[in-house]
């Protein structure tokens, strides 16, 4: 993890601890269902403020909590417009996996590349410090696997215009 | 829609939006006093008191805001932890609300992360707590 | 002595009550299901399972005198369990309301019951001889789920907290329960009509507790506050006090002025009324040790293995507390007169915890007043 990233993950990590604060609660508009709130919002008291935290224009995470959920959409660093392909097959590799990530959404929340979904039940059957602790080394794999990615798709890049310009030598 | 909006914000009655627009300038030429005479923490409790929590003019808080998050943002990193030091309960729980507004905006962030952290290590998770749960924005 | 007991007996429980005489204990392992264990030489073991809710148990409360068992559950139903010929038998209670049950608790004298419900509404529910059968009066005038009550020790207040934001007191008095000869705190208030209101908190309120004496009521919220109403004077006066910490699921007054509460933050911390109420302590500072983690950190390893996207080098971390997740809810275990000298609490981590106040004031180096 590179030192600047420090004080921003430090952040999301404690806004996460505070707002992953989550209780079993059966719906009051639909009898017998029990549906994560932030996601059908048909409550208004129950659902409470989002916060953005953003690092630069680029980077920033936005939870949305309710009383039985909580929304974490994340949108990742692009420098460039390979940093834009590479991050949409990435994720696009990640959503079909979804199930096997248990708290990733299928889709994106609007404006984001990722969105995870926690519930009421994910934080009975997992310790909640360490689904905290996964989103923030998520964060930080992330960054890190798509630089490789680039660094490899450049590398490619040059040994096939090396290639290709041999014909011209 | 089976629930109104009454219900979540009780009638307290706060002040008008004219009144708020006079705190607003009031501020604004406390807060550059209190900087040009070399007193940010003086300038701080300037800019956290009375937030205009009970208008519903986005335009108000934003303008509000502006001054205070300046004000944040001229902090040097060093600095911040003493200013944080001399804040109490209230004024701890109001500037958490600030700084969250800074993290959104996503310029200038180091500074915020800062405050963020000195706010929590003073303030504790309650001051996070706060800021998703309670509907009256600043 | 240690300080306190820890028993791992589900991998997560959503409420646990106790019998008369603490040998037994029931609880919900966060299923349709209500287990009743009872210790046998040194470890628990489960003596009957009551399956008569199909959805997710809300909460259980066992009456000491009549040894009656009551639970609610989301599936809209509420049950009065007896003890019959080694057997406990259901008996429904006709609740006539659409949502989930949230929380039961049985009015001090046991002749009638309150039942808090997500169809905004309050069930009074008491015993009609003629019918035999429960019977329910419905208190309206929340405005969202109700999440608890509390029974005043007259047998005839009882508070409610919603996530409507408020904390009400009603009078509660049912001519067909309570008879014609009791006194009325407040004279003769309309059935349903709320005797008091409080507004301090801007978040739903999680949890409410009567004093022993019934002179205070205390109540926390999402938004970390905490308050208390003292009802010495009409109307009652107010005390709030903002919770460094992350919100309280559930309080317990352990004498008339020191209340333990417990919530997200895995440990019970403790509040006291020194001329003012104010923050004193966690309960559990370094503790000795949590129990073993079950199931759910092999789960987490799965989970985090099939990820795969490099080593994790913190899947083994235990918090340094008892509780290793939310702790839901907190009862007394043993009290004389209104002191209570241990105290019990289980949550999402799937353990009970007996506490033992006073060993806990030798080693945490607080002060229970």
């Amino acid at each position: 993890m590179s030192t600047a990233q420090v004080p921003y993950l430090n952040c999301i990590r404690n806004t996460l601890t505070a707002s992953m604060c989550l209780q079993n609660f059966g719906s009051q508009i639909v009898e017998r269902h029990n549906k994560p709130e932030v996601e059908v919002k048909t409550s208004k008291e129950l659902v409470l403020n989002p916060v953005i935290i953003a690092r630069n224009k680029n980077e920033r995470v936005l939870i949305e909590t309710s009383i039985n959920s909580i929304r974490i959409s994340v949108s990742i660093k692009k420098s460039d417009e390979v940093d834009v392909i590479l991050a949409k097959k990435f994720v696009r590799f990640l959503q079909q996996r979804a199930e096997n990530f248990i708290i990733l959404r299928r889709k994106a929340v609007e404006g984001y590349d990722i969105s995870f979904l926690v519930t009421n039940f994910h934080t009975e059957n997992m310790f909640k410090h360490k689904l905290v602790d996964f989103i923030i080394q998520f964060m930080e794999d992330i960054d890190r696997e798509i630089s490789d990615l680039k660094l490899t798709l450049n590398a490619r890049g040059r040994i096939v215009a090396s290639e290709y310009l041999k014909n011209f030598a | 829609m089976n629930y109104e909006d009454d219900n979540v914000e009780s009638g307290q009655a706060g002040k008008s939006d004219a009144e708020y627009k006079a705190d607003i300038a009031n501020r604004e030429k406390e807060v550059t006093k209190a900087l040009n005479a070399g007193k940010p923490q003086d300038a701080l409790s300037v800019a956290l008191a009375d937030p205009p929590i009970y208008t519903k003019t986005a335009a108000i808080k934003d303008q509000n805001a502006t001054i205070v998050l300046n004000l944040l943002g001229s902090f040097k990193d060093k600095d911040v932890e003493t200013a944080v030091e001399t804040l109490n309960d209230d004024q701890l729980d109001i500037l958490m609300k600030y700084v969250y507004r800074g993290l959104a905006v996503g310029e200038n962030s180091p500074i915020f992360f800062k405050w963020h952290e000195c706010v929590l290590k003073k303030g504790g998770a309650g001051t996070i707590v706060r800021v998703i749960s309670e509907k009256k924005t600043v | 002595m240690s300080a306190f007991e820890i028993e791992h007996l589900a991998s997560c429980i959503t409420a646990h009550a106790w019998n008369a005489d603490r040998s037994r204990v029931a609880l919900c392992p966060n299923n349709n299901e209500v287990h009743i264990f009872a210790k046998q030489g040194t470890s628990w073991v489960v003596e009957h399972v009551l399956a008569e809710h199909d959805q997710l148990v809300t909460s259980i409360d066992w009456a000491p005198k009549t040894n009656r068992i009551l639970t609610s559950s989301q599936d809209r139903n509420a049950y009065v369990w007896t003890f019959k010929d080694g057997q406990w038998k259901p008996v429904l209670v006709l609740l006539r309301i659409n949502r989930a049950a949230t929380h039961v608790k049985w009015s001090p004298q046991e002749n009638k019951f309150a039942v808090a419900t997500g169809a905004k509404l309050v069930c009074i529910c008491f015993f009609e001889e003629e019918h035999d059968w429960w019977a329910s009066n419905h208190i309206k005038k929340h405005k969202s789920t109700v999440l608890k009550v509390d029974w005043h020790p007259n047998n005839l207040l009882l508070a409610t907290s919603s996530s409507d934001y408020k904390v009400r007191v009603f009078d509660a008095y049912i001519k067909k329960a309570d008879g014609r000869s009791v006194t009325r705190p407040y004279g003769e208030v309309a059935f349903g009509e709320p005797v008091f209101e409080f507004d301090q908190c801007s978040s739903w309120v999680h949890a409410l507790k009567w004093s022993p004496s019934g002179s205070t009521l205390a109540y926390s919220s999402h938004d970390g506050v905490f308050a208390v109403a003292n009802f010495s004077t009409n109307p009652p006066t107010i005390e709030k006090l903002r919770v460094r910490n992350l919100p309280l699921r559930d309080l317990l007054y352990i004498t008339e002025n020191s209340i333990a509460g417990v919530g997200y933050d895995c440990a019970p911390l403790l509040i006291t009324n020194q001329s003012g109420w104010k923050y004193s302590g966690e309960m559990d500072k370094a503790a000795e040790g949590g129990a073993a983690a079950g199931s759910e950190t092999s789960a987490r390893k799965l989970f985090q293995n099939k990820v795969d996207l490099g080593e994790s080098k913190s899947t083994d971390k235990k918090l340094p507390t008892v509780h290793q997740n939310c702790i839901t809810s907190i009862v007394p275990f043993k009290s004389v007169g209104g002191v209570v000298s241990d105290f019990s609490t289980s949550g999402l981590d799937g353990n009970i915890v007996v506490w033992h106040v006073k060993a806990l004031e030798a080693k945490n180096k607080f002060k229970v007043i």
